[in-house]
């Protein structure tokens, strides 16, 4: 009995003592910290610029509807393009309310151009609150795309526009307002909750599964839907239907997330570096072909897809395992009606 | 099972005579009446839970794809016939548990658990295979003796029965702790240093398990509980420390990996297995004993009152093939060639209990061959998330897909297409790496049945 008792004493000993060298060398990892760092420096940020770019938009359409002119059009034109490339830098990290409100439907539904056209073409109002009414795909940025940058958009630089004028301010001042809900709702508890601060905090995994499974979701649309050699133009007509700006800016984001002191910093090392430089090694490959979507089926197009998907395949695996995040939910549930 | 009495005297010289009375020897029924009880109550438990949390159409009626076992075709009932099959499983289990017609009940729970576990090989667990044996061992053990309805007076059993559940339970712990024996586990602590580290937010110990070396030393001391946990739980002195120590760690994995489900709970059931066969009037009587109750009398069969009986010479000759198949099936793995921690060729039914962390993900190119044109599907596109998360690691279930998309393209479109799959795995920590030969046509490859299938690439280093 005594020798099992000795072997017991001895096992505790080398244990605590395994884990006091351990403590005092450190290398532990603050998964807290890293959700907190995540939130304040990076989901806050791309919700506030989110808010304020969409309000910019929503001012300079307005102003387009009261004084229509070509300057105008390409002030609001160029607020759209701020917005658009805000709403992709915060797509990654729609989390908190974003994911709650299932706010994707709010802001950039996939544009649907029969209806946008009826729409048009109708008399229904277009008024904010009836367009508040309508399918996702009538509003939100795409559809606002397809009004400021499709066919016929010159229009809205004379007075002949005016419907499309005030369908187009309707639909972004909808938008502005689900942004500035967002940014609202972070400031007012969202953000502590998601950082795992105060009394209703999330834990840092329930935290950590929303970021990587957004960021999944994400990195599937892009590289399924826009991507894919054999995907089709998007609707719109405009910079995000063409360009490459909002790929761009969602991986930017991406990259982001996995500097060392943020949701980096819940990964191994080797597994944070190698994932965060094959983003980056798909930033690159964005940034080596201009602004214009290769065209379907090309070679460029085939290399620009190979080199996103590998940033998704080190997202969905290497990411995935290291935080021991389950893949679980789908962000598709927005109406499509 | 209990027949003849013993054979004369002269005889009982002989080992093999001495072993076969010993093994036919009558012991109390009490522990594998916890046995039957545990079995019973985490079958209701599983049938419950499938019914609660809508896993039932999750699992079988959604997924437009099945991966069922290629050899046993089974047809899929209709959502409701498949809720009916679980109401069965747990209305077994019940019968089980409270020992209304045991061994009828526990037949009737195979047949329909077995049934369940047969639609898709994604949905196997190893608790679930585990439960599955023990349930074929209680249909043919006399469970029914003691603290049972079918009862009529209480009943021993002999002690072969006892020891082959003993060393079923054995299989599985050593099992586990075999398969864990590899340099991964063994010298980086992982995958157990990922996972721990994951739940580095735990409040008071997360900052401890979020330690690297904590993974190393849980590795560690998780392998030695596996490879002697039965053993201390046997030897008398230890015992009641290796309860306590099997009860804090079935409770940690359980509270750390709930993923593990029920597992815990059946494992923390079967140890006790391993306990004197009477273990539970003992503690009942310890326990008067010490808040100064009236003594428990014990049971005719610990007083010894029961005479040893004669095994039928079938039972050692089906009790050992039990036992050697039991221990075959784990280390088939290693007939069949490969590295089993990355080809998952020989890993079901071998207790590769949390042995590895494996995450993939896995795109299907489909193409014509008389046009040239290719479909990328993505596994999710044809699986639900719970199948393409095993599928994406498992060759076979990938070799599966890849046979059941080109079958159907051709049965639509009258050209049977060539699929080669992308599958890119991240295995224990390591960057992903690829799986399967890219270039490679799986629907046109024939499967090499018990061997290993060259398709498979070499593991990451």
């Amino acid at each position: 009995m005594s020798g099992v008792a000795m072997t017991g004493r001895v096992g505790v000993a080398a244990f605590a003592v395994a884990l006091l060298v351990t403590a005092c060398g450190g290398g532990g990892v603050d998964r807290a910290a890293a959700v907190g760092a995540t939130v304040d420096e990076v989901v806050v940020p791309a919700h506030a610029r989110l808010a304020d770019t969409t309000a910019t938009l929503a001012e300079e359409v307005t102003s387009l509807c009261a004084q229509p002119s070509e300057e105008q059009l390409g002030a609001a034109r160029d607020a759209w393009r701020e917005a658009a490339a805000a709403r992709a830098a915060e797509r990654p990290v729609a989390v908190g309310p974003a994911m709650d409100r299932s706010s994707k439907a709010e802001l950039d539904w996939q544009a649907d151009p029969e209806r946008v056209d009826e729409l048009l073409a109708g008399d229904r109002p277009v008024t904010p609150d009836a367009v508040a009414t309508t399918a996702s795909g009538a509003r939100g940025l795409s559809a606002t795309e397809l009004l400021l940058f499709g066919d016929g958009a010159d229009a809205l630089a004379t007075a002949e526009g005016e419907r499309r004028c005030r369908y187009a301010a309707s639909a972004s001042t909808l938008v502005a307002a689900e942004a500035s809900r967002l940014r609202d709702e972070l400031a007012e508890g969202a953000a502590d909750t998601l950082a795992g601060r105060g009394g209703v905090a999330m834990t840092a995994d329930g935290a950590i599964d929303e970021l990587v499974n957004t960021q999944v979701n994400t990195l599937d649309d892009l590289v399924d839907g826009r991507l894919a050699p054999d995907a089709g133009a998007e609707p719109g007509g405009g910079p995000a239907a063409a360009g490459l700006a909002t790929a761009r800016a969602q991986l930017a984001t991406m990259a982001a997330l996995y500097e060392p002191q943020r949701l980096g910093g819940a990964l191994p090392e080797p597994t944070r570096d190698s994932v965060r430089a094959t983003i980056e090694e798909a930033v690159a490959a964005l940034d080596g072909d201009g602004d214009g979507l290769p065209t379907s089926e090309s070679p460029e197009r085939a290399e620009l897809y190979a080199a996103v998907d590998r940033a998704r395949v080190a997202v969905r695996t290497d990411a995935v395992s290291a935080l021991d995040v389950v893949l679980t939910f789908s962000d598709n549930d927005g109406d499509s009606g | 099972m209990i027949g003849r009495p013993p054979r004369a005297p002269d005889a009982a010289g002989a080992p093999a005579v001495r072993l076969q009375v010993a093994a036919g020897r009558l012991v109390p029924g009490e522990s594998l009446a916890v046995v039957r009880i545990v079995v019973g109550a985490v079958a209701v438990l599983s049938a419950a839970r499938l019914l609660a949390r809508g896993w039932v159409a999750q699992l079988w009626s959604e997924p437009a794809l099945l991966l069922g076992w290629p050899q046993v075709g089974v047809p899929v009932l209709p959502n409701a016939g498949l809720v009916a099959v679980v109401v069965v499983v747990g209305l077994a289990g019940v019968a089980v548990a409270v020992g209304l017609a045991p061994r009828t009940a526990a037949g009737i729970f195979l047949l329909a658990f077995g049934y369940l576990e047969l639609l898709d090989r994604t949905t196997y667990l190893n608790h679930y295979w585990a439960l599955t044996l023990l349930a074929a061992l209680l249909v043919v053990l006399p469970t029914d003796g003691t603290w049972s309805l079918a009862a009529r007076r209480r009943a021993g059993v002999p002690a072969w029965a006892v020891w082959l559940v003993r060393t079923q339970v054995a299989i599985v712990y050593v099992g586990a702790a075999i398969a864990k024996l590899d340099p991964d586990w063994l010298l980086r602590g992982q995958p157990l240093g990922m996972w721990l580290a994951a739940r580095s937010d735990l409040a008071v110990v997360g900052p401890l398990i979020g330690l690297p070396a904590v993974g190393l030393v849980a590795s560690w001391a998780g392998l030695a509980f596996d490879l002697t946990i039965v053993g201390w739980v046997w030897w008398r002195r230890t015992r009641i420390l290796a309860l306590v120590a099997a009860l804090a760690f079935h409770g940690v994995t359980w509270a750390l990996f709930p993923r593990i489900g029920v597992f815990p709970l059946l494992m923390v059931g079967l140890i006790t297995v391993w306990m004197p066969p009477d273990w539970p009037s003992a503690l009942r009587r310890r326990l008067r004993r010490n808040v100064g109750g009236a003594p428990v009398p014990a049971g005719p069969v610990r007083a010894g009152l029961v005479s040893p009986v004669h095994v039928r010479r079938r039972v050692p000759i089906l009790a050992v093939l039990w036992i050697v198949a039991g221990l075959a099936l784990p280390l088939r793995h290693l007939a069949i060639g490969g590295d089993v921690r990355w080809t998952e060729e020989g890993g079901r039914f071998a207790w590769r209990v949390m042995a590895e962390e494996k995450v993939g993900w896995a795109t299907l190119a489909v193409t014509d061959p008389a046009t040239g044109v290719t479909d990328r599907v993505a596994l999710t596109d044809v699986l639900t998330d719970n199948q393409a998360h095993v599928a994406a690691t498992s060759p076979d279930l990938l070799y599966q897909v890849a046979g059941e998309l080109a079958d159907r393209r051709a049965a639509t479109a009258g050209t049977r297409p060539e699929v080669r799959v992308d599958a890119r795995v991240s295995w224990n920590g390591r960057p992903n790496a690829p799986l399967v030969d890219p270039d490679v046509d799986l629907a046109a490859e024939p499967w090499r049945r018990g061997r290993h299938q060259p398709w498979i690439l070499e593991p990451p280093p």
